[in-house]
């Protein structure tokens, strides 16, 4: 228990460290996870890298301030985004397989999907 | 006897070579479109001795004259044979018989008019008959009735004749302008607000026009009241009118020679006509629209020549106010022509290289050149601009700015390529299962 001499400070207090609390103990789980599991640092440094490529790519329509060839601009974002969820949706198969979906499987899916993708942005974008 | 017969011949082809030049010299003035000119008068009204002044300078501008004397006989004037016009040329002098609007009527008019004929009337309190009173008020002039005289107590005297010692016209290529002294006796007419009709003499501000009968009755106060007006048909038909006969007599032609001659002129297509020698546009390049049609942002030319009539022959028109359009319902351009070549008959203007529109549809090339007192030219061509064929658009490597892009696709491309390698190497231990397992 403890003692209510300031309950709200406490209590402002307690929820700031339960914040903080919270985000080192998810921190500390994802360590965890990824430690020594080569697979997973490798998806997850594409996915920082998919996120880099398509945040550059908004920064520069706004500072062009002219979306003029929109095709291209949207095959090139859209390549990231779509890459980074097949991405994302491999990680979550690799940590937890589905039910009657060997990882093989899903990997083999994985890159299909991809290559069928990559062929769109590279038409889309003419 | 023999110097005597050569002296006699010198003298003979001297007087020859003398009444001669001057004919060949004014047998080149003649109207553009027709020289067959009908003149209808009354014989009861008008003595045409007095117009000698008059008729002499028309004959002198080649026109051929036929009189027509109106009296008791109700016989038909025809002014067609089947649909061909018998004269190109109309003047109708002030007529008081009843007959006359049997005779020709205002459909009879009207259809002459509007089929080419140019027709001058000249009315007055006098004279002025039922049909020609509704023909003109068809057309938007409005000449006092009979026995309405315009007066003014300023510049006329008590016989109803205005002494204008300024005289100015309202527009510069119906009668040139100048300060003319005109002497008028006869009618004023209201005006409509109608763009085809050119106020050629106003009257004066101090003038009014009263019924000589009854002297209460005012048709005009002031200077809403015109004196001469013309009109000019969208098919470059022209009509004049004058309120006044003695206007046109020999014995106010000192006076009134020169504007009653300029006024004739321009109505019988004598000056001020001016005529299109024909268009051309085509590619910068000169390839026309039939070997390459016409696509959005083409850099084109369009060029046309306009021809005026100078009394006799067609000559160069040069004017710095031609503009053309380029028209889909709005006009996406309107482009003020230059001059560019000049020929013996014809200036020719150009646009100069223009881009079209990034816009694909049917347009209408058009020049629409309207000016009061000249002839109206309008010259249209209705092309289809098309849009770019698919193939025709820049490529995305064309566009600096999609660089970006492709760069991003193909590296988001080579990092996959090397993901899946190093994935599949990574794959191989099973230690990292169990590894996982464990966890």
């Amino acid at each position: 228990m403890v003692p209510k001499t300031t309950p709200k400070k406490a209590d402002v207090a307690s929820s700031a460290s339960k914040f903080s609390d919270t985000i080192s103990a998810s921190y500390k789980a994802y360590c965890k996870q990824v430690s020594g599991d080569r697979q997973l640092q490798l998806i997850d440094t594409f996915c920082a890298f998919l996120v880099a490529v398509g945040v550059i790519q908004f920064l520069f329509v706004c500072a062009a301030k002219d979306s003029f060839p929109l095709n291209a601009f949207l095959a090139g974002f859209s390549a990231c985004v779509g890459q980074f969820v097949l991405l994302v949706s491999l990680r979550m198969q690799v940590v937890n397989s589905f039910m009657g979906i060997s990882p093989q499987r899903a990997f083999g899916e994985f890159v299909l999907a991809s290559l069928v993708l990559h062929f769109l942005c590279l038409h889309f974008v003419n | 006897m023999r110097v005597v017969g050569v002296f006699r011949n010198v003298v003979r082809t001297l007087f020859m070579a003398i009444a001669v030049m001057p004919i060949l010299t004014l047998v080149e003035a003649k109207p553009a479109f027709g020289s067959r000119t009908l003149v209808i008068y009354d014989q009861r009204l008008t003595e045409l001795d007095s117009y000698s002044t008059f008729f002499n300078s028309l004959k002198e501008r080649s026109h051929e004259l036929t009189y027509r004397a109106l009296g008791n006989d109700s016989t038909p004037i025809s002014l067609f044979r089947g649909e061909d016009r018998l004269y190109d040329n109309l003047i109708v002098y002030p007529v008081r018989s009843r007959h006359f609007n049997k005779q020709l009527s205002v459909e009879n008019l009207l259809d002459f008019f509007s089929s080419g004929g140019q027709v001058l009337t000249v009315t007055s309190p006098e004279g002025l008959s039922d049909n020609i009173r509704s023909f003109l008020n068809q057309l938007g002039i409005y000449p006092s009735p009979r026995n309405y005289y315009v007066n003014d107590y300023y510049h006329g005297d008590e016989n109803n004749t205005l002494y204008l010692t300024k005289g100015k016209s309202l527009n510069d290529y119906v009668v040139s302008p100048g300060d003319y002294n005109l002497v008028y006796k006869g009618a004023a007419a209201l005006l409509d607000n109608r763009q085809l009709i050119i106020p050629v003499l106003q009257a004066p501000k101090t003038s009014f026009t009263l019924d000589s009968k009854q002297s209460n009755e005012e048709w005009t106060i002031g200077s809403e009241g015109y004196l001469a007006a013309a009109f000019q048909s969208l098919h470059n038909t022209r009509l004049a009118w004058v309120g006044s006969e003695v206007f046109l007599s020999d014995e106010f032609s000192a006076s009134n020679g020169r504007f009653a001659e300029e006024l004739t002129k321009w109505t019988f297509g004598e000056k001020a006509v001016l005529k299109s020698v024909g268009f051309t546009h085509h590619h910068a390049s000169g390839a026309s629209y039939l070997e390459s049609p016409y696509k959005v942002k083409d850099s084109i030319v369009y060029e046309i020549g306009f021809s005026e009539w100078n009394g006799s022959s067609w000559g160069p028109f040069t004017s710095d106010d031609v503009q053309f359009e380029l028209r889909m319902i709005d006009p996406y351009y309107r482009i003020t022509l230059l001059p560019s070549e000049t020929s013996s008959d014809a200036q020719y203007y150009t646009t100069g290289n223009f881009s079209l529109p990034d816009h694909h549809g049917i347009f209408t090339f058009l020049v629409d050149y309207k000016r009061a007192g000249l002839s109206f030219i309008t010259e249209k061509d209705v092309r289809a601009i098309r849009h770019l064929a698919n193939d025709e658009y820049p490529r995305s490597w064309d566009i600096t700015n999609s660089w970006v892009y492709l760069t991003s696709i193909y590296s988001v491309i080579t990092v996959w390529v090397l993901f899946v390698v190093l994935y599949l190497s990574l794959r191989k231990p099973k230690t990292v299962e169990t590894g996982k397992k464990n966890n």
